[in-house]
């Protein structure tokens, strides 16, 4: 049965963020294409103007992506408010599974979407950023390849995070981690996002309407945040990234050690576990509402 | 087999201090077509939505074939919405996917058949059919099942009286033998001679349980009766 969930939830959010995507598709293809226009062919005026449109190229293919991923979550949302607990409600609610397994279908395909959407809007960033630092470049020395721009931008995130160790190895496993927190950050919203709706619609905190569901999001990412702020102040982990190997450890004493002799990059690990844990506590929570609070309307 | 298909008891529930089932107790009998009677507002749906594990936020005692209600009840009951649920992007065809996929007692081929015999074509998207084909579209799915017990919620509604009777017809040819059919309506007189036990509401109340034998042994019709017993429950005090 969780199966059959899973597809039709994956199927359901596609129909549900497709056409977004296709709009910010258009638009990221235009600039794009503006970016890429040899604008000396249109002579010096041509030039200078080029030089403005494909800032704004840049700038414009960020917005939109970063655009993409709130409608996605918008999209996920609409599209989960409507088959829980709107009209289509009485046909998910009556079907004969586990609240658990709906709620799971549903998260995993949200978070799928959701995560695409991030990692479009990443890639838009550092592509824009390295489009635009090969222009930079390019305005004071001739040959700019990719080899140049990545020991570029590596050398921008070691100076960023002060490392001693310029290795590939160490930007790449910090690469990971970032990617491996930002997952984690996202996929715990897209729970809230649900647990917000769910509340929502249960006794007697159906009575704030709309505004009252922006509270209850509002109120819960606090609660998280405040949540990880707590436990890094009492049992602190870090994960000290070397160019071998991600290490964690709960010394502070260790993690500083680490930065000062070796070099390593060292970054707090307090809060992806704990957004993890508050993403699975949340869930647990919200599975007990559907299965015992919520009303279909 | 269980005795009783639903076995109620103190069950209340309001909607913001506005009671509209006010502590009632009832048992339904099993293997009957068995009428839920009531006007407009009387809480026939919210009592059909508790029934089917819709709501939730109730006080009372709630048993449906003799389990709570929960994934085992909905696994064996069949029920029927009074409005359209199908999402407007669904096709026909998409619907029958939809049911085969999570009911292990429909029979697709039935659903297939069904639609081609009302007219329904299989590639029609829910957004261009019209309410009537909606309805009956839901109807043909839920008597394609073979469930222990049916939750038909005003089927008759907004049909007019020429299509009721292909509506009865779905109804009364294809339940599962055996099975607990409970209709609610407020038409009592298109479906009177089908029914085998008749309960009605008013004011939250249950206003009459019985058997259509015993009603009958009094001398009157479910109508008179209904009109009888409604008339004294809207009546202002």
């Amino acid at each position: 049965m969780l199966g059959k969930l899973i597809k039709h939830a994956f199927k359901a959010h596609a129909r549900a963020v497709w056409g977004a995507y296709v709009a910010i598709g258009v638009v990221g293809a235009v600039m794009v294409i503006l970016m890429l226009i040899n604008w000396q062919n249109f002579g010096e005026t041509g030039m200078g103007a080029g030089l403005v449109v494909k800032g704004i190229a840049a700038l414009v293919l960020c917005l939109t992506a970063f655009v993409g991923l709130i409608l996605t979550f918008v999209s996920v949302t609409r599209e989960f408010r409507r088959s829980m607990v709107g009209k289509e409600g009485e046909l998910t609610m009556a079907l004969p599974v586990r609240a658990s397994s709906l709620l799971f279908s549903k998260w995993l395909s949200g978070s799928f979407w959701v995560c695409l959407s991030y990692t479009a809007l990443c890639l838009c960033f550092f592509g824009s950023f390295l489009y635009i630092l090969r222009h930079t470049l390019g305005a004071v020395q001739e040959d700019v390849n990719l080899t140049t721009l990545l020991t570029q931008f590596s050398s921008l995130l070691v100076s960023t995070f002060g490392l001693k160790v310029t290795d590939i190895g160490v930007i790449l496993n910090i690469i990971t981690m970032w990617a491996v927190y930002g997952g984690v950050t996202l996929i715990t919203i897209v729970m809230i996002f649900f647990f917000a709706i769910i509340l929502g619609h249960c006794r007697p905190f159906h009575r704030a309407g709309v505004l009252g569901r922006i509270l209850y999001f509002f109120g819960a990412v606090l609660l998280a945040g405040g949540f990880a702020a707590l436990v890094n102040s009492l049992m602190p982990i870090y994960f000290v990234v070397t160019p071998e190997y991600f290490t964690l450890t709960m010394s502070t004493q260790e993690a500083a050690m680490a930065v000062a002799y070796k070099g390593y990059g060292v970054f707090s690990a307090t809060g992806a576990y704990c957004w993890g844990f508050f993403g699975v506590i949340v869930f647990l929570v919200t599975a007990v509402l559907i299965d015992r609070k919520v009303n279909v309307d | 087999m269980e005795e009783f298909a639903f076995k109620v008891r103190k069950l209340v529930k309001d909607y913001d201090r506005h009671v509209v089932l006010d502590s009632i107790s009832f048992d339904l009998p099993a293997g009957k077509i068995v009428g839920l009677l009531g006007p407009n507002g009387c809480g026939k749906t919210t009592l059909m939505k508790i029934l089917a594990g819709l709501i939730h936020d109730y006080h009372g005692i709630v048993k449906v074939g003799g389990k709570n209600v929960g994934t085992e009840s909905k696994a064996s009951l069949a029920y029927l919405p009074d409005c359209g649920v199908f999402p407007a992007r669904f096709r026909t065809i998409d619907c029958i996917k939809y049911f085969a996929d999570f009911f292990k007692d429909f029979d697709r081929m039935k659903a297939v058949r069904f639609a081609e015999e009302f007219g329904l074509d299989l590639n029609q998207r829910i957004k261009t059919m019209s309410k009537g084909m909606q309805e009956k579209l839901q109807l043909l799915l839920v008597m394609s099942r073979k469930a222990d017990i049916y939750l038909l919620d005003e089927p008759l509604g907004g049909v007019d009286p020429a299509a009721r009777e292909v509506i009865l017809d779905i109804i009364m040819n294809n339940y599962k033998e055996h099975s607990t059919v409970v209709i609610s309506t407020h038409l009592v007189n298109d479906l009177e001679h089908s029914f085998d036990h008749v309960m009605m509401l008013g004011k939250g109340k249950i206003l009459v349980n019985t058997s259509i034998d015993n009603i009958r042994e009094t001398g009157k019709s479910v109508e008179e009766v209904f009109k009888e017993v409604i008339g004294d429950a809207w009546e202002v005090d």
